[in-house]
Parts: C-alpha cells; sequence; structure tokens
C-alpha cells in the first residue's frame, strides 16, 4: 500500500497548549480513515496541517513525498481538497461559479471543460438543477453536497473532511453521508473527522482515536468496535454509542 | 432681470467644476483607499507602519491645510491638478480604513476555503473576497463620498473655481448674497443626494446579484 500522506515525529503548538505530540503516522493511499475523538483532541489541527492552513513546530508532513511547507503549499493545494463543517461555499456566487473557480483560476482549465467537470459532478449528487442557485437558496445538506462537488471538481489525490455533517439538520445528514460512502468506495483517499461511528463502521478502511496530541489508536473498524486495545477509545466508545 | 442670468452662470461654472472633480477623485480614493486596506489586513512589518504613519496623519489634519500645504510645497503644474492629488489621498486614508474593516468582517471560512482552493493572493481577494466586502461597506463609502463632495468647496482656497468661489465672483457683480448661497447650498444637496440615489440602486443592484446571504 502506498503511503499519501506521512507524518513524521510532528509536533503542533498553540502557545503553551501542545495540540500533537511527536506524532508519526501513515495514511495510505485510496483508503478512507477515519478519525476520531473527543471535542479540543486537535483532530482537525491534524488534517488541517495537511494542507497547510496551520504549521507545524517540529518535524516534518510530507505528502506524495513532498514536504508540506510554505514553498511547496500551491501545488499541495491543488492536489488535497477539503471540506468543512460549515461548507464555505461562496455566497456571492452561483453554484456553478462556486464550483468551477478553483479549476479555472487554480487549474487553470479552460471555463467551459471546467463546467462540464462540474456539471457531471453535481449530477452523481444529484444537484445539476441547482447549477443557478446561490448557496442561500440550498439548504444545509444541498450545501455540503455541492462543498463535496466544489472539492472534487479540483481533481484531488485527497480530501480531507471536517466534521461534514456536525452542523447539518439530523435529517440531511444521511444525504451527505451517502455521497461520502459513494466516494469511498470509488477508491478515493479521504481522511475523515467525524463522530457519525455508523458511516465508520460501513466506509471506513481505518479508524484512528485521538488524544492527548496522539492517534493512540488506529485499527480496521470491525476490530475498533468490537475489540479496542485502548482504555480512553473504549471509554469513549461507551459514551457515544 | 439681468442678476440672475449673472448668477446662473457663475453657479453653472462652478458646479462643472465640481463635477469634473469629484468622479477623479472617487476614482483615485477608490483605488489608493482599496490598495491600502487590502496592504493592512495581510501584515507586512515595515509596509504597515508606513501606512500607520499616513493613516493617522491624515485623520490629524484639516483638509484646508493639507491642500494649501500641498500647493504651496508639491508644486503641481495646476492648482486644480493639486487639489485632485489632496483630496484623493486624503480620503483614501478614509477609505482604506473602510476596506479594512470589511475585510476584516469577512468570515475566516471564506479566506481558508480560497486557500483550500490552491487560488493565489490577488485572486482570493479579486474573486472571492472583494466582492463579498462592496455590499457591507457601500453606505460607509458613500457617507465618506458626501464628505468628499462636500469637502471640494475648500479647494478655492488654492484657486480651483469651485462653486464656492463662483459664488463670490457673482456677488461681486449681483449683490444677493442670501439669495446666491441658498443657491449654491441647494446645488451641493442636488450632488450629495444624487450621490445616496446611486449608491442605493448599487445597494439594490448587489442584493438582487447576490441574494440574502
Ligand atoms: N487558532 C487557534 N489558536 C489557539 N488555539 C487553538 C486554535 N485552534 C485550535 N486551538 C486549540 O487546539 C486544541 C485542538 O483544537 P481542534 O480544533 O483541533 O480540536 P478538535 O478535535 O477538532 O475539536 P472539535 O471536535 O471540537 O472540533 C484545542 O484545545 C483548541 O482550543
Ligand atoms: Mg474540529
Amino acid at each position: 500500500m502506498n503511503t499519501i500522506v506521512e507524518f513524521d515525529r510532528v509536533t503542533k503548538r498553540f502557545g503553551d497548549n501542545v495540540v500533537i505530540d511527536d506524532l508519526s503516522v501513515p495514511f495510505y493511499e485510496g483508503e478512507t480513515h477515519v478519525v476520531c475523538g473527543r471535542s479540543g483532541a486537535g483532530k482537525s489541527t491534524l488534517i488541517r496541517c495537511i494542507n497547510f492552513l496551520e504549521t507545524i513546530e517540529e518535524g516534518c508532513i510530507r505528502f506524495k513525498g513532498t514536504v508540506v511547507d510554505k514553498k511547496n503549499v500551491r501545488s499541495i493545494r491543488k492536489r488535497v481538497a477539503m471540506v468543512f463543517q460549515n461548507f464555505n461555499l461562496f455566497p456571492h456566487l452561483s453554484v456553478i461559479d462556486n464550483l468551477t473557480l478553483g479549476p479555472v483560476r487554480s487549474l487553470g482549465i479552460p471555463r467551459r471543460e471546467a463546467e462540464d467537470q462540474a456539471m457531471h459532478f453535481l449530477k452523481q449528487v444529484g444537484l445539476e438543477d441547482k447549477r443557478q442557485a446561490h448557496p442561500y437558496q440550498l439548504s444545509g445538506g444541498q450545501k455540503q453536497r455541492v462543498a463535496i462537488v466544489r472539492s472534487l471538481a479540483m481533481k484531488p489525490d485527497l480530501i480531507l473532511f471536517d466534521e461534514p455533517t456536525s452542523a447539518l439538520d439530523p435529517e440531511m445528514i444521511g444525504e451527505v453521508l451517502e455521497v461520502m460512502k459513494k466516494l469511498s468506495l470509488d477508491g478515493r483517499s479521504m481522511i475523515v473527522v467525524t463522530h457519525e461511528m455508523g458511516f465508520a463502521r460501513e466506509a471506513a478502511d481505518r479508524i484512528s482515536f485521538m488524544s492527548d496530541g496522539k492517534l493512540v489508536e488506529t485499527q480496521a473498524p470491525k476490530a475498533f468496535f468490537s475489540n479496542p486495545l485502548h482504555d480512553s477509545t473504549r471509554q469513549f466508545l461507551s459514551q457515544i454509542l | 432681470m439681468a442678476g440672475y442670468d449673472v448668477i446662473f452662470h457663475f453657479l453653472g461654472t462652478g458646479l462643472i467644476e465640481v463635477i469634473r472633480l469629484v468622479p477623479i477623485c472617487v476614482v483615485l480614493s477608490l483605488i489608493a483607499g482599496a490598495l491600502i486596506g487590502i496592504v493592512q489586513t495581510v501584515r507586512i512589518p515595515v509596509v504597515n507602519q508606513l501606512i500607520s504613519v499616513y493613516l493617522v496623519f491624515m485623520r490629524g489634519v484639516p483638509p484646508l491645510l493639507l491642500l494649501l500645504v500641498v500647493f504651496f510645497v508639491a508644486g503641481f503644474e495646476s492648482a486644480r491638478l493639486s487639489a485632485v492629488f489632496t483630496l484623493s489621498i486624503y480620503h483614501a486614508a478614509y477609505i482604506a480604513e473602510i476596506f479594512r474593516g470589511g475585510i476584516q468582517a469577512i468570515p475566516l471560512g471564506q479566506f481558508e476555503a480560497a486557500d483550500t482552493l490552491a487560488l493565489r493572493f490577488h485572486r482570493k481577494m479579486i474573486d472571492v473576497i472583494i466582492p463579498q466586502v462592496w455590499r457591507a461597506i457601500l453606505p460607509a463609502l458613500t457617507g465618506q463620498y458626501i464628505i468628499l463632495i462636500k469637502d471640494t468647496a475648500l479647494v478655492s482656497a488654492i484657486g480651483v473655481m469651485e462653486i464656492l468661489y463662483n459664488a463670490r465672483q457673482a456677488m461681486q457683480v449681483v449683490y444677493k448674497p442670501i439669495l446666491i448661497y441658498a443657491i449654491v447650498g441647494l446645488l451641493f444637496y442636488i450632488l450629495c443626494f444624487s450621490l445616496e440615489r446611486l449608491s442605493a440602486y448599487f445597494e439594490r443592484h448587489l442584493q438582487t446579484m447576490q441574494g440574502v446571504q
């Protein structure tokens, strides 16, 4: 299995607060890797370091062998997409313009081609009739599906998800998870921070539990749920399930 | 009544001068103010300190004094050029602050989403941030430009023949100060009112374009 992202003795602090503590871990190509853990454990920080939204103090992160640093930041961001908890769609742009902005402006793809491409993905999530809508005209679930399509439109090698369903009303969580499951089945490389253990059980190749700045436990779903090795994982699971 | 055509002739000339001055100052101060406001949000050490000095200076000096100093020190070819330059850099300081505030009010997530799409800084600003800033700052911008219109009354101090200068000229021929100043006031009112209508139009236009958020 090829490594897509490698953390090599990474430490990240906010002031005195050590959020990632001397962490070394590989993430593999083609896998859906779910990261869970308590609020404040550093899950968001962990994935935000991969596309340089956060900078690390010590160690090294490599994306497909390229060191994640200031010099390589654009070339890495062209290949690593991110889906946010709060969607972060551009409110002044129509859906189609949201989707083509990155491909046209960053990747230099001709607009027509980018639009065709975007429509292709938009159809896959069942929102082709919303191409001219503005974000405020969409439901939360629709917004997040558009945001996922926005990330797909960049043709990324890796997609990072930061609690993509946490801001959604319960009845809309399913439609977003469905889309993510499809992506997972397609064999995309995904790192997903989520509390949706149902999704983790069905779609994840591996699940990590994050605590005290470390991934204290990483297992395949079956073992993770039935036989967690670590006490803190067991405690967490008993509370959340 | 021979007096009235003299009055209208002079005040009309002055009005035309103002109408020539204001749009240039609006454009120049908008460009300068937007650039300065944007640069301020990036926090470049020395540059930012220079900008702070400029802002503090502009906001601490009466515009009339600035007009006089620039006119006598800078040596522009014409008084009009000097006036355009002074009013533009003076108001650019305020507009820079309006832009800075507008940019800083945009949610961090918008910057991060743009960064995540690998947009370069200028594309992030042009395509994502500034279009969202417009609507929020339009009322403040309009207020600033109304002050600019009124500030044009000062440029007669360096010999630019705007409305007030012409009013005094007219009075040398027809001594009707109250009438003349009343018309001057009306002209300024019409100018400012038109600007407000224009701004309200833009605001509606931006709203239909961008929808409610
Ligand atoms: N920009 C920041 N400045 C200072 N401290 C921060 C910043 N961002 C996060 N932190 C701190 O880092 C720690 C980890 O935060 P992080 O957001 O990564 O946790 P999380 O696991 O994603 O939590 P949640 O489940 O609530 O999203 C927290 O203690 C938080 O207070
Ligand atoms: Mg988080």
